[in-house]
This record gives C-alpha cells, structure tokens and sequence, in this order.
C-alpha cells in the first residue's frame, strides 16, 4: 500500500507496524478487527495481536468496543483497532446512523431526511422509486444541509422505516422486464408512493365502538361480573356521545 | 373446536331464535363435539323428549347434521354434530336476501321462506308463498313458482337437503385431508373432521342441484289435481312418462330444499373483495375494475373470478370513457390489478380472492393495532408479520427508527396482549452482551383476534337485547333507546363483515 507521505505518525513507524497502521488509519472510523487485518496483511492471528497491542500502547492506536455494528452481528469481534486521533462512528459504539448513544432517535435528523426523500419520490416521474434514485435525486438537487450528506445505505433505512410505518408501499419489479413503469429499475426491491394513493388502511367495524380497543375485554364476561356490556362505562359513553 | 366467545355467540343466537332449551343442547354440541342422543340426555339432565325435539329443531334448520358411525364391532350409533358455520349464517340472512334482491328479485319471497323455515318441500314453499300474498293481488300459478325455485336452483342458491344420516366413521376420517374450504393451515385439522362429514352428507354436486323437472300436462290436468303415481301407472303413458312424472311428484313433494349458504358467502366474498380493490384504484381504472367483476362467469372454485377478455371489454363500452379505450391500455390496467391469464385459457383473466382476502385480514389486525397501541406499535408489528421469523431487539430499533425506550415500552404491551412472543437467547461468549431478547409475531394472533371479533358481536348483541328489554318495560325515552338500538344493529351488521372475513371468506 502506498505511503500517504502527509501523516507524521505513519512516517515514525516501520516495517510492519507501519503496515497494520496504514490500513486502520484507510479504514476511517468504522476500523478494522483483528480479523479484517489478519486478511489485509496475511499474518497469523498471534503477530496481529502483538502489532495491535504494541500499537495501543504506543497511542498510536485505539481499542473501541463495537456495540451494535451489522458486520459484527454474525461473528465474535467485539473490539475494533483504529487511529487514535479519529472518533469511532455512530455505527461502532452504539448510536446508529439515527439513534444517539442512550438510544433516543435523532429526530431532526430522521425528520429532515423522512421530508426528503418523501418530496425526492414525488418529484421522480412514475409511480415508484428505488433507493438509488432517491439517492441520485438528492445529491443531484444538492442544496447543501443534512439531506445532502445522506448515503444510499440511509436512504434505504429510511424508506425501509416508513414503508413500515404505512407511508410508503414496498413493491417488487414483478415483471423483470425493461418497458413498462418499471422500465430501467431491474430487478430488486423499489419503493411506491402510497401517500399518492390516498386509500387509507381499512378499518374494520370493530374500531367504531369500544370493544375494539377496551383495555379490559380480557375480563368481560357476558355473564355479570365486575366488566360486562350492560354496565360498560366506554359503551354507556359512546352510545350517549351520539346525542 | 371453537373459540370459546364462538361458542357463546352461536349459543347466544341459538337462544335468541329458538329458545333457551335448543339453546343449552347446542351449546352442548358445541363444546363437546359429536354426541349422541343419550349422552346430551346424561350431560344435560333434560328429558329425551325435549332433548329430541330441540335436536329436530336444530335439524330443521340446519344447525346439527346427524350421521351413523360404527359402535362397537357390529352396532352403529346416531351421533349429532353442530354446524358452528350455519349458526353464524343466522346473523347475515339479511344480506342474503339482498343479495337476491339484486340478482333474482322475482325468487326473493322464496328464499325468504327457506331462511325462516330451515328446509321445505317444494308444495310447503308453494303454500306459503301463496298465503303471502296480500288480498287482492294476484296469485302467482304454480308454474311460476316452480320456474323461480328453479332459478335459484340453477344458479346454486338452493339445494336439495344433504343425506339425513349417512354412515362416515370418525376414526378413518380423522386424518388431516385437504378441507374443501381451503382454511389457514393452523386450522386444517381442527375443522377436518367437521367438514367430512359435511361433505359425505352432501350429495353429489349433480343431485345437488338439480332442478324440479317440468312434465308436460294434459289439458286436463289443471291446478289442483292430485298428482298421483299410481293413478299415472294407469293411464299407461309408458314407463319413460311414468318415471319422469314420478320424478317430478317426488321433487314436488317429498324433496326438501333449502339455501345453499355458500354460494351466498361466495357472492358476498366477491363484493367485498371488489369493494375493498375499488378504493385502492387508480383514476381511470374504476370502469375496468367494475367491468371485469361484471363478466364474471360460473366459477369452478370459490377462491377465484375469472372473466373472459370479450365480455369485459363487452361491458366496458357500455360504461362512461370506457369506449375508447384499446385492448393493450385494458390488458395493462388488468395486469397491474393482478388479474392473470393462465396458459390455458389465454382469453380470459383470473383474479385471485384468497391473496385479496390475506391482505384484507391483515390490513384489519395491522389496523386495530394502530389504534389501540398507536403508530409505534402498528411499525414494529408489521415488521415481526413480514420477517415472520425472530428479530432481536436492536435490530427492531434500527429498523423501524424509534426510540429504544419506546421500542422496549410497545414491545411489552404488545407481549401482554399476546400479541408477540419473547425468546431469551444467550449469547455465545465473547460477543460482550450475556444475552439478548428475540421477538416474533405471535403464532396464535390470528386466533385471539378471531375470538375477539366473537367477543365484540356478543357484546353487541347483549347491548341490543338489554335495550330491547328496556323498551319492552316502558321508559320515557323510548326514542333515545331506540336510537341506541338502532346506531347497535348497524354497527353489528358492519362487523359481520369483518367475522366473514376471517372465518367464511
């Protein structure tokens, strides 16, 4: 790998730390695991251990725990390696791309970008929408500000959530084909604009009196008792309300 | 078996029609399955007397199917099964007549007279439609009757009554078959024995249905005459006449016919689908939607509507812009509405009901729980149903975006209500956590919320009856309760469209 000639720190090292640390120090602050620099450099799981340690030591390099990050879910690395100087992302301590490190939501963060990518489908021609050209859509209308900074891998999460939240309808290409509405999307998954729709989940008749959602219906009983319909105070309400 | 609010609906309907008494053996029936006479006597403590005729009630009116199954080596026994499905049918025989009202209107007073009676012979139906009619108007002929029973005949609105006691031994039925309804497979087994035996009772769809036959009449033989087989033995027409005038006589008289409650379903399952698809169309397709569902022909099964390409467009024409319309722009719109051709038949387009009525089921869980527990609730839900396998926490918190707070809060609501269910899974060592929770949408949400829906028209009909009652003791406001009573009734004939949906549909 090439010797980035800037960094004073890589010019003090040699040999193989030298090596190890070129990569951590490439890899940013998401870092690399032990594993991920056993592959790069080709060296036993004993040699990265003794490089590493040294390096921490040294301060050259930092430990960090990685709490909750999607490369890690499968396998046994909790700690990463990587350049003392750089704080770790979200993703490795436990934030998220969208959650702060106590686990509340960074609202006005997922608020803006909910709002863009929403005006992002709207303004796409035809009814769906994948998240790249969301993503296209973004960078190209620029702008600066927070919707701009978005990769393609949160404008997915997002849609993803919001599909899920009933704004938006999942679709699949079904025909594969190259014309029709789907024309130039290919395969995999899109996104369609519900809320162009208008049609609103249907309610069942249930939702209309208090049976539906009584917290009690567990305990009623047609019988008498403590909770039964003909002393129901959510439907003596409800009847009455009509008046 | 059924949910236990099943049970007190149908019970509770049974006592409302019929009395207390057939109540308490329907109820009886209900709970314990197939039994026979003695063991309702032993069970109930009531006299075989009354036992009996609440049975014959029941019969009538097609609530229990009685069958023979072996006892012992060289015995068999009557055993009387209750038909859940039937009693429920008594909450919608309204809608029924509507849906006579549209299609056959002529045959209406003759369906009317099957749902309130049960079953009737041909000469019985004869006798009340003609008592029926008012003084003064004119009495429909015989014939006319008979070319009315036969059109609902013929388009499977009423059938002949099934075997009254055909042999079917529950043990070589109990293996799970593939039920003629296809229901969810959680409750393939459950229902299985239940509807063999329905379906060896039934006879064969060619009897079924088959219509009285019309015999020539002599110019002699006007209304009234006795239609007597021997005395047509003697005139010696020839056995061939004899035979069909016998068959005939018998089909007059003896026969007994009654509404075919699946065809019914069938008819109403296809409104609703079309109702539902219509609000979630785009603008300018209504008048494909609504030509497509107009062509439909005889179906061959109830889970799909297949229309043939020259009837829709047939219809389009007739219908506001849908003149000009081509055939691709008609083909691509039914495309995107799912309707498929198969290769068989490349002319016609089928629409598939069950995926429709799936989606319709969940849309009004996933609706529910939006309601009750709110949007949080609602997004997470309908993440564990898609996944439907296990998701752990984290990754529900990632995904759906929420607070991790909110996440745990609405989880455990939903996991007290049943309807989600929790895996503690330890993890293996070094990953830094001891261990973590697992969720996925509860296998028997369906169920509980089926039993609920039960729930909710008991608890409306108890709210009806206890207005009636309070009506009946005089108050002075009489037309505040019978507003009540009136805002109760619309609002259990709505959700019986929701109990079609998850159980007949």
């Amino acid at each position: 790998m090439a010797l980035p000639t800037s960094d004073p720190i890589l010019g003090n090292l040699r040999g193989p730390q030298q090596q190890v640390c070129i990569h951590v120090f490439a890899a940013g602050s998401h870092g690399m695991s032990s594993g991920d620099l056993q592959a790069a450099l080709d060296l036993t799981p004993a040699t990265v251990t003794r490089l590493t340690n040294a390096l921490v030591v040294l301060g050259v390099l930092k430990k960090v725990p990685a709490v909750r990050s999607p490369r890690f879910r499968n396998r046994q690395a909790p700690v990463v390696f990587m350049d003392a100087r750089v704080e770790p992302s979200a993703e490795i301590t436990g934030g998220g791309r969208w959650h702060h490190g106590d686990g509340k939501v960074d609202a006005p963060a997922v608020a803006l970008a909910r709002r863009a990518c929403l005006d992002q489908i709207d303004r796409l021609p035809g009814p769906a929408a994948t998240p790249s050209m969301v993503h296209a859509g973004l960078v190209g209308r620029g702008g600066g500000g927070p919707a701009g900074v978005l990769s393609v891998g949160h404008v997915a999460e997002v849609l993803r959530a919001m599909a899920l939240g009933g704004v938006l309808e999942e679709c699949r290409n079904n025909t594969g084909e190259e014309e029709g509405e789907f024309g130039g999307l290919g395969q995999g998954r899109c996104a369609t604009g519900a809320r162009r729709a208008g049609a609103p989940a249907w309610a069942g008749a249930m939702e209309e009196f208090p049976c539906g959602v009584c917290p009690v219906i567990g305990q009623c009983s047609p019988d008498g008792g403590l909770v039964s319909p003909a002393t129901c105070v959510y439907f003596n309400k409800w009847l009455e309300m009509d008046f | 078996m059924v949910s236990q609010h099943g049970i007190l609906l149908a019970v509770g309907i049974i006592s409302d029609h019929f009395g207390p008494l057939v109540a308490k053996v329907c109820d009886c029936l209900l709970r314990h399955g197939e039994l026979s006479l003695q063991e309702i006597v032993r069970r109930l403590e009531l006299s075989p007397g009354q036992v009996k005729n609440s049975l014959l009630v029941l019969i009538q009116h097609n609530c229990v199917q009685a069958f023979s199954a072996p006892k012992g080596r060289d015995r068999t026994v009557t055993l009387y099964l209750a038909i859940f499905d039937n009693v429920l049918h008594r909450l919608r025989f309204s809608k029924f007549l509507s849906v006579i009202r549209a299609d056959i209107p002529e045959s209406e007073v003759l369906i009317e007279g099957l749902l309130q009676n049960g079953r009737l012979t041909f000469d019985q139906l004869v006798g009340r439609t003609i008592s029926k009619v008012p003084e003064g108007s004119i009495r429909p002929a015989r014939e006319e009757i008979r070319m009315n029973l036969n059109k609902l005949v013929h388009a499977h609105f009423v059938e002949r009554c099934p075997k009254p006691e055909p042999f079917i031994d529950p043990l070589v039925v109990q293996q799970p078959t593939s039920s003629r309804r296809r229901a969810p497979k959680n409750f393939e087994k459950v229902i299985s024995l239940e509807q063999k035996i329905v379906n060896t009772a039934d006879l064969s769809d060619a009897e079924r249905f088959s219509e009285i036959p019309y015999i020539i009449e002599d110019a002699s033989d006007v209304n009234g005459c006795s239609r007597d087989p021997v005395d047509s033995a003697k005139r010696k027409r020839g056995a061939f006449e004899v035979d069909e005038e016998l068959n005939s006589t018998i089909a007059e008289n003896e026969v007994l016919w009654r509404a075919n409650f699946e065809q019914f379903t069938f008819c109403l399952k296809k409104k609703f689908c079309a109702d539902r698809k219509k609000l979630k169309l785009k603008v300018g397709t209504h008048p494909i939607w609504e030509s497509f569902c107009e062509a439909n022909l005889t179906e061959k099964d109830t889970d799909s509507v297949t229309s043939p390409i020259n009837g829709i467009l047939e219809r389009l024409r007739q219908k506001e812009g849908g003149a000009s319309m081509t055939l691709d722009q008609v083909t691509r719109v039914l495309e995107d509405l799912q309707c498929t051709t198969s290769n068989e038949n490349p002319e016609a387009y089928t629409f598939d009901l069950r995926k429709m009525v799936e989606s319709c089921r969940n849309e009004e869980i996933e609706s529910l729980v939006k309601k009750k527990y709110g949007q949080a609730a609602f997004t997470i839900f309908r993440l564990l149903v898609t996944q439907g396998g296990p998701v752990e926490t984290d990754q529900i918190i990632d995904t759906t975006i929420l607070d991790k707070q909110i996440v745990h809060s609405t989880l455990y609501k939903l996991w007290k209500d049943d309807y989600v269910d929790t895996e503690k899974i330890s993890s293996v060592a070094g990953t830094g956590y001891a261990q973590f929770y697992v969720w996925r949408a509860k296998s028997t949400f369906r169920e509980q919320f089926i039993d609920n829906l039960y729930h909710a028209a008991l608890n409306l009909r108890q709210m009806v009856n206890y207005i009636a009652e309070l009506l009946l003791e005089g108050s002075k406001d009489d037309t505040k309760l019978r507003n009540r009573k009136n805002i109760l009734i619309l609002a259990l004939t709505r959700h019986d469209d929701s109990l079609m949906l998850f159980h007949d549909f």
